[in-house]
C-alpha cells in the first residue's frame, strides 16, 4: 500500500498530465473542487460534476498540474483520515420498478433509447452540466433510496401509468419517505407510457397517489422499531384534512403525462435546468 | 441486436447491474418477464450463487462478470430441458471477461461481439451434433440388443417348455459369450444411471431430463435409422465377407466406443473434453486480440494503484465474518450461503481507490444482509387493513407455527395493535386439537374486550374458519384473526389439515410464528413447514410473513431475522419484545445490520 502510495504521489509530482489527471479521478470529487478553487481560481471549469468511477470517459476539461500535485495532498489526507465520502450533490429518478427509470436516464445521458431490464444498481451520469442518479426502485434496495434522498436536489420521478393501480402503493410509499425527509426537493411526478392502452390520466394518478399518502399518513407512525435510531417525525401536518399534493405536500409536485421512449426530452431537461 | 438464435433458445443477453442492456440475441421480451424475477427473486436475495433456476416457462442460467459488473443471462424454454445451457453461458461469460480485462467493454459488446457469439454458437452446435451422433448410435446399439434379447427369450422359452432344469443350464452356456457380455454391460449402465440419480438428488431433475431429450430434428433422423445399420451393429447374426466384415468392424467399434462413454463416463468425462476444447480456443483468441489493451490497462492500473479481488484475498476476510455470523446465531446453512454468494460476486472487482479490501468485504456482506432483511413488499398491516376496509372487505390473517412460541400470545398482541387504531377485529379459535386452547383464547379475547368466535373441539379447523369468515362478513367485521394449532412440520394429518385452512378460506395473509432464539434446527423447521404448507395446498400457498417472538431474550444474537428472512424470502411483519399486548414492535433493519457487524 505505502509503496504505491509514493509511487503515486511521484507520478503525481512529475508532472506528466496525464497521471495528474488519473490522479484527479482518484481523488475525491469535492475534495479535489474545493483544493481546485483554493489553488487557482480557474473559469468555473472545475465545479462542472464529473461522473465518479468512470474512466473511460476521456476528461474533457484541462487541470492545471498543481491541481494535480494538490489531489495527490488530498488523496494522501482521504486515506490517513479513513476515507469516508461525502456525495455530491445530484438529481435523483426514482420511482417503482418498471417505471421506465432507466430508459429515461439512458436518453437524457447519452441520448440513447436502450433495453433494459430490473436495475440492481445505482448509475450516475450528467445531464446539461449536473449530476443525474439513476435509482433502482425495487422493494429491497429502499436503503439505496434513503441513503441518496441525502444529496438530492431535485426529483424526477415516475410512474407506469398503464400499470398505475399496481404501481400505487409502492409509488405512494416513495413518495412518503421523500416526503418525510429532510430537505425538500422539487418533484417531477412523470405518468410515463402515456400511449399504453389503458395509461391513466395524470389527474386521475394524483387522485389514487393522495389517497395512499393519507393511509400511510394514518398508519405510519402506529408501531415503533426494535431499533433505537428514531425516525424524523413526520413531516406532513393535514391538520386533520384529507392529504391533498396541493395544500400539504411539503415540496412542490407537478404532474406530467409523458412517454420516456417517444416525448421530447424538453419537459425534463428545464425541470433539471430550473 | 436483434438477430435470430440458431440454438434452440429464448434469448442470450448481457446487461449491467445497473440495468442497460450491452447485448442481446433472441426475443425481445419474454413471455411472464423471467428477467424481472431472475433480479428481484435471486440476485437481490443473495440466491445468485445457484446459477440457474426455472422462472415460469423458461430455464435461466445467469453468471457474474464482477470484473465489469455485468450479468450473462440465458433463457430456455423450461420445456426443452435443455442440459448444456449452463456451459453455453460459462462460455460467454468467458468472452465478456476477456473483452473486459482490455477495458471498454460496453463499445466492444456493442461493436464486436456478434460474430465472437456466433463462433460460439458454431461450437455448440458442432458439439451437439457430435451427441446427437451419439445418441443415435447409442439408441441403435440399445434397440440392436433389445431385439436380441427378446430373440433369446422367445428361444429360451421354447426350450424351457421342452427342456428340463438342468438342460436350460446347459444352453445358457451355449449362448453366444459376446450377447452375454453385451446382456451384462446393459444392466450395468441401467443401474449406473440409477446410481447416479439417487446420489445427487439436486441434479436428478436435470440428468433424468437428458436420456428422454430429443432433439427435433435428432428425433426424425433417428427414426430413420435403417435396418441396414441395426443389422451391421448386431455382430451376431453378421458373418458377410471379410472386408466388408472389416469396414463394419472398424465402424462398430466406433459407435460401441461412443455407447460405453456415454453409458459408463455418462456426461461428465464428454463434457470435459468440450470444455477443454473451449477454454483452449478462447485463450488463443483472446490472447492477440486483447494483449495490447490488457497490458496497457494494467499499466494504468498500477499507475493509479487499482487492483482487482482475488479468490485468496477474499476468503480469509470472509471466513471471519462468518464466524462473526455464526456467533450472532445466523443458522450455519444461511451464513455459508449468503458469505458465498458474496464472495462469488467480489471476485475479479477492483479495489476501490484508497480502500481496503478488508474493508469493501465488509461492506458488501453487510449491504447484502441489509437487501436480504428489507422487506420486498409493505410490511404495514395496518394499512392493508384499512384498504379492506375502505373497500368494503373483511381482512383475514391466520397465524400457523410449532407449538408452544407464542401464536396465541402474537395474535392477542395484533388484535390489540389494531383495535387501537379503531379496526373492528375479531378473533377464531382454529385450535380444536389441544384441550384447553380455546379457554386460553377466550380469556384473551376478554382481555381485549374483542369477539371470540369458537366452535369447540371436534371440528374442522378449515370449516371453523370458513363459518367465521362468514359471520364476520355479516357482523361486518373489519378484520378476522385465525389462531391455529401448533403443529410439527412432520406431523402430515396436521399439515394436511392446515392446508386445508388455508387453500379453502385463502387468508390474506399468513403469518409464521417463531422463536427469535432458534438456530440451525428452528431454520429446519421453519423450512420443512413451509414445503410441508406448498405440498399439500392445492394452489401451492405458502407463508407470506413472518412474527418472531422473545425478541427481548437474545441481546444482540439477532442471527435468526436473517436466517428466516433469507429461507423464506418472506419479511418478518413484527417482533414480540415482552409478555404485555404493547410489546409488540416492527423490525429495524439498521438496528439488525448493526449488531451483526459492528
Amino acid at each position: 500500500m505505502l509503496p504505491r502510495l509514493l509511487f503515486l504521489i511521484c507520478a503525481a509530482l512529475s508532472a506528466s498530465r496525464a497521471v495528474a489527471q488519473e490522479q484527479q479521478a482518484v481523488a475525491d470529487e469535492p475534495l479535489q473542487a474545493a483544493e481546485s478553487a483554493d489553488a487557482a481560481p480557474e473559469p468555473a471549469e472545475p465545479e462542472v460534476p464529473q461522473p465518479p468511477k468512470k474512466e473511460e470517459e476521456p476528461a474533457s476539461n484541462p487541470i492545471p498540474l498543481a491541481v494535480g500535485g494538490a489531489a495527490a495532498l488530498a488523496a494522501l489526507a482521504l486515506l490517513l483520515g479513513g476515507g469516508s465520502k461525502k456525495k455530491q450533490p445530484a438529481a435523483l429518478l426514482l420511482g417503482p420498478s418498471n417505471a421506465g427509470k432507466t430508459l429515461l436516464f439512458h436518453r437524457l445521458v447519452n441520448n440513447e433509447i436502450e433495453e433494459t431490464v430490473a436495475s440492481m444498481k445505482s448509475d450516475e451520469g450528467i445531464v446539461d452540466n449536473k449530476l443525474l442518479v439513476d435509482v433502482p426502485g425495487h422493494r429491497r434496495l429502499r436503503n439505496e433510496v434513503t441513503k441518496e434522498l441525502k444529496r438530492a436536489t431535485k426529483i424526477v420521478f415516475m410512474v407506469d401509468a398503464a400499470d398505475a393501480t399496481r404501481q400505487a402503493k409502492a409509488a405512494a410509499e416513495l413518495l412518503y419517505e421523500i416526503f418525510c425527509q429532510d430537505s425538500r426537493p422539487s418533484l417531477l411526478i412523470l405518468c410515463n407510457k402515456k400511449d399504453r392502452p389503458g395509461a391513466k390520466t395524470p389527474a386521475r394518478i394524483k387522485l389514487t397517489l393522495a389517497s395512499e399518502i393519507e393511509t400511510l399518513h394514518k398508519t405510519a407512525k402506529t408501531m415503533g422499531s426494535t431499533g433505537d435510531d428514531t425516525q424524523q417525525v413526520a413531516p406532513i401536518d393535514t391538520a386533520g384534512k384529507f392529504f391533498s399534493f396541493e395544500s400539504h405536500a411539503p415540496c412542490a409536485c407537478t404532474f406530467l403525462a409523458y412517454s420516456a421512449r417517444e416525448d421530447k426530452l424538453d419537459a425534463v431537461r428545464e425541470f433539471l435546468l430550473k | 441486436m436483434s438477430a435470430q438464435l440458431d440454438l434452440p433458445l429464448s434469448q442470450v443477453l448481457v446487461f449491467e447491474k445497473t440495468g442497460r442492456v450491452l447485448w442481446r440475441r433472441g426475443a425481445p421480451t419474454l413471455k411472464g418477464d423471467p428477467l424481472s424475477e431472475l433480479v428481484g427473486a435471486y440476485l437481490l436475495e443473495e440466491k445468485g450463487g445457484t446459477q440457474s433456476a426455472r422462472i415460469g416457462d423458461h430455464a435461466l442460467d445467469w453468471r457474474f462478470v464482477n470484473e465489469a459488473d455485468l450479468v450473462v443471462v440465458t433463457a430456455a424454454p423450461a420445456s426443452m430441458e435443455l442440459d448444456w445451457t449452463g456451459d453455453l453461458c460459462d462460455s460467454v461469460r468467458k468472452k465478456v471477461a476477456a473483452l473486459a480485462k482490455s477495458g471498454h467493454v460496453q463499445e466492444a459488446l456493442r461493436s464486436s461481439f456478434d460474430p465472437t457469439f456466433d463462433g460460439l454458437e458454431k461450437e455448440f452446435e458442432a458439439r451437439l451434433r457430435i451427441r446427437r451422433k451419439k445418441q443415435q448410435a447409442d439408441l441403435e446399439a440399445r434397440k440392436a440388443r433389445s431385439a436380441e434379447a427378446a430373440q433369446r427369450r422367445a428361444e429360451a422359452e421354447a426350450e424351457a417348455a421342452e427342456a428340463a432344469e438342468e438342460e436350460e443350464g446347459a444352453e445358457k452356456t451355449d449362448e453366444d459369450p459376446l450377447a452375454r457380455l453385451k446382456r451384462r454391460t446393459a444392466t450395468k449402465s441401467s443401474s449406473g444411471g440409477r446410481r447416479r440419480g439417487k446420489k445427487k438428488p439436486t441434479d436428478s431433475s436435470e440428468k433424468a431430463g437428458k436420456k428422454p431429450t430429443v432433439w427435433r430434428d435428432g428425433s426424425q433422423r433417428n427414426k430413420k435409422a435403417t435396418a441396414a445399420e441395426v443389422a451391421a451393429l448386431d455382430r451376431s447374426g453378421a458373418h458377410g465377407d471379410a472386408a466388408a466384415q472389416q469396414a463394419a468392424q472398424d465402424r462398430h467399434l466406433e459407435e460401441m466406443r461412443g455407447t460405453y462413454l456415454a453409458n459408463e463416463g455418462e456426461k461428465a468425462a464428454w463434457d470435459e473434453e468440450e470444455e477443454l476444447l473451449l477454454e483452449d480456443e478462447s485463450d488463443d483468441e483472446a490472447a492477440p486480440k486483447s494483449w495490447f489493451g490488457r497490458n496497457v490497462g494494467n499499466l494504468l492500473n498500477n499507475v493509479a494503484g487499482s487492483q482487482t479481488l482475488t479468490k485468496e484475498e477474499i476468503e480469509p476476510v470472509m471466513a471471519d465474518l462468518r464466524k462473526t455470523l455464526l456467533e450472532k446465531n445466523v443458522a450455519v446453512e444461511v451464513a455459508d450461503a449468503v458469505t458465498k454468494s458474496v464472495a462469488d460476486s467480489l471476485v475479479g472487482q477492483k479495489v476501490e481507490r484508497f480502500g481496503r479490501a478488508s474493508t469493501m468485504i465488509k461492506q458488501a456482506l453487510a449491504a447484502a444482509v441489509e437487501r436480504v432483511l428489507t422487506p420486498k413488499r409493505s410490511t404495514d398491516v395496518l394499512r392493508e387493513v384499512l384498504d379492506a376496509k375502505r373497500k368494503g372487505k373483511t381482512y383475514s390473517i391466520v397465524f400457523v407455527g410449532i407449538n408452544g412460541v407464542g401464536k396465541s400470545t402474537s395474535l392477542s398482541k395484533v388484535a390489540y395493535y389494531l383495535k387501537e387504531h379503531n379496526i373492528d377485529v375479531m378473533i377464531t379459535a382454529c385450535d380444536t386439537f389441544r384441550s384447553g386452547a380455546v379457554e386460553q383464547l377466550r380469556s384473551h379475547a376478554k382481555c381485549l374486550d374483542v369477539e371470540l368466535f369458537e366452535k369447540g373441539y371436534l371440528k374442522d379447523p378449515a370449516d371453523v374458519a370458513r363459518a367465521s369468515l362468514v359471520h364476520a362478513k355479516q357482523a361486518k367485521k373489519d378484520c378476522v384473526l385465525i389462531d391455529t394449532a401448533g403443529r410439527m412440520q412432520n406431523n402430515d394429518k396436521l399439515m394436511r389439515e392446515l392446508a386445508k385452512l388455508v387453500s379453502v378460506n385463502t387468508p390474506d395473509l399468513v403469518l409464521f410464528v417463531g422463536e427469535a432464539l432458534v438456530g440451525n434446527d428452528g431454520i429446519d423447521q421453519l423450512n420443512m413447514f413451509n414445503k410441508s404448507l406448498a405440498q399439500f395446498c392445492s394452489d401451492g400457498r405458502t407463508i407470506d410473513g413472518l412474527v418472531l417472538t422473545k425478541f427481548d431474550t437474545i441481546d444482540d444474537k439477532v442471527g435468526a431475522t436473517l436466517s428466516m428472512t433469507y429461507k423464506t424470502g418472506q419479511p418478518i411483519m413484527f417482533i414480540g419484545v415482552g409478555q404485555k399486548y404493547t410489546h409488540l414492535k416492527k423490525l429495524s433493519v439498521n438496528a439488525v445490520v448493526n449488531a451483526l457487524f459492528k
